[in-house]
């Protein structure tokens, strides 16, 4: 026994609606794509990015022996990213200076006499350099809580490192005149404390 | 149906949207852009230093291969792109680039291979950059620089460790191993530099920034008004006149800057003049930018310290 079956097209309200939403979806969808497209989370910081807050000092207009020292922070910092990711400690100021890693092992042309020491407290890591005259400069490094996931489509740039196990982790070089006490995360505007920012093309 | 007909459409704006991306868009600082892949490895690099950092950073790991783009002899600036290399593009996984003006022909080329699975791994995109010595433009010469290549080494083998994660720790060992070798070198020129006669130099061509500030050694000027260009005869007689009112004893010049401006520099001003190698043309070599830059540093050392009276 056959049962008979009714087959009806859509009624007009129907088949607008089904046309709307079809076109909605297309808009939308061009839109993130094209979004993600034009502004890809990876890229490298646009121009725009070289302006500077208050609170920051571009690279750029920083004079020659300053310039010098943040040079050598980021090449200290690099390095010692790698033995966090080898070791899972940050790396004392002596051992990086016995390998000779800057800014940490003696330097020859330095003329301001840094002395580096390494603070640390939970998750706020300071390398923090003392000179015999001239600016205090402090590199800071936040970790991540213990337990957070790592996010593999986080943004990397001059403030924001991942380290070559996935975490993710902040990270500044300072230049102020006030006596740091103890381990500083951001230091004080206030105080006089500037981030150096690196900048892009001018 | 109706659903079918949606998604058929989805697909075309996805491939549309995907096609205007663009080849290569793993920058430098980028993080999701590169996928993990397996098999061989083959890298190019536009520039001299980049062979010698870039090879040193996959020295020992199996399949890894460096191919330049440009042949040895020829400049980067004098480079005019050929079928051929365009050719040797098509067939890389990654690509080591300046990206800040010292290789501007190489997007287009990118593009004209068709590579679209090709990781642009930019060099300076974690370096801080200085200002060119006329004008606001960025000093693309970061390569003539002891501490940048060691960043910029670190940086290559970030990037090549997310396409081959598996050999990751390895291009890190690498390349601090080979950081620690250039490190060594600049070291022992600082200890000599230190106790330099001349703090203050004239250069004729823009490159030595980074260099000299990692010496502590001042630029009076520069005699080239912009890369690659000859000066007139009234911008040479201004360094002229510069050299002469601040005592400026000390020239460096690349290898093939006109030899009758620098006779006429060195013949009014009693400036003594050092060669300083640019790092851009030879034979390329996993030893190149380290031979080179151990030359450039003994140079520095006997202009600055141990040639002055």
């Amino acid at each position: 026994m056959t049962r008979p079956v009714l087959v009806e097209s859509p009624s007009a309200m129907r088949e607008t609606g089904f046309v709307v939403r079809i076109a909605f979806h297309v808009v939308m969808w061009s839109a993130i794509l094209m979004t993600a497209t034009w502004f890809p989370r990876g890229g490298a910081a646009p121009a725009a990015a070289s302006a500077t807050a208050i609170g920051e000092i571009a690279f750029r207009e920083l004079p020659g022996d300053l310039q010098r020292i943040y040079r050598r922070c980021l090449d200290g910092l690099a390095d010692a990213e790698e033995v966090r990711a080898d070791t899972a400690a940050w790396p004392t100021v002596e051992a990086e200076a016995t390998r000779g890693v800057p800014p940490f092992a003696r330097d020859p042309i330095d003329k301001a006499g840094y002395r580096w020491e390494l603070r640390r407290e939970g998750t706020a890591v300071n390398y923090v350099g003392t000179p015999a005259t001239g600016p205090i400069v402090v590199i800071t490094i936040l970790e991540p809580d213990p337990g957070t996931p790592n996010d593999p489509t986080a943004y990397t740039d001059d403030q924001h490192h991942r380290l070559r196990g996935g975490e993710m982790i902040h990270v500044a070089v300072w230049i102020g005149t006030k006596p740091v006490q103890g381990v500083m995360v951001t230091p004080a505007i206030e105080d006089g404390w500037k981030r150096i920012v690196m900048g892009a093309a001018p | 149906m109706k659903r079918r007909s949606f998604l058929c459409i989805l697909a075309l704006v996805i491939a549309a949207c995907g096609h205007g991306s663009g080849t290569g868009s793993g920058s430098g600082s980028g993080s999701g852009s590169t996928t993990p892949t397996a098999g061989p490895l083959r890298i190019g690099v536009t520039l001299h230093p980049y062979y010698s950092w870039t090879a040193n950073v996959v020295a020992g790991i199996a399949g890894a291969e460096v191919v330049p783009v440009l042949p040895g002899e020829i400049d980067a600036g004098n480079y005019q792109p050929s079928p051929d290399d365009i050719a040797k593009l098509a067939k890389l996984d990654a690509i080591v680039i300046n990206g800040i003006g010292h290789d501007d022909f190489i997007r287009p080329m990118i593009k004209a291979s068709g590579n679209d699975h090709l990781v642009v791994i930019e060099v300076n995109a974690e370096t801080p950059l200085v200002k060119g010595a006329h004008g606001d433009a960025v000093n693309s010469h970061t390569f003539l620089s002891f501490e940048n290549a060691i960043a910029q080494s670190k940086l290559i083998a970030k990037k090549l460790g997310q396409l081959r994660p598996g050999d990751a720790a390895a291009f890190s060992t690498n390349a601090r191993a080979y950081g620690d070798k250039l490190r060594a070198i600049e070291t022992a020129a600082a200890t000599q530099l230190a106790h330099a006669k001349i703090k203050r130099v004239v250069t004729v061509h823009d490159g030595y920034t980074y260099l000299l500030q990692e010496f502590g050694i001042e630029l009076a000027g520069v005699v080239q008004p912009a890369h690659g260009l000859t000066p007139s005869a009234k911008e040479l007689a201004d360094m002229i006149e510069l050299v002469k009112a601040q005592h400026i004893t000390v020239v460096l010049s690349e290898e093939d800057f006109p030899a009758k401006l620098l006779a006429t520099l060195t013949d009014a001003t009693g400036a003594k003049v050092y060669i300083i190698s640019h790092v851009a043309v030879g034979t390329y070599s996993p030893s190149e930018f380290e031979t080179a830059m151990a030359a450039n540093a003994a140079t520095l050392v006997k202009a600055l310290v141990t040639d002055p009276p």
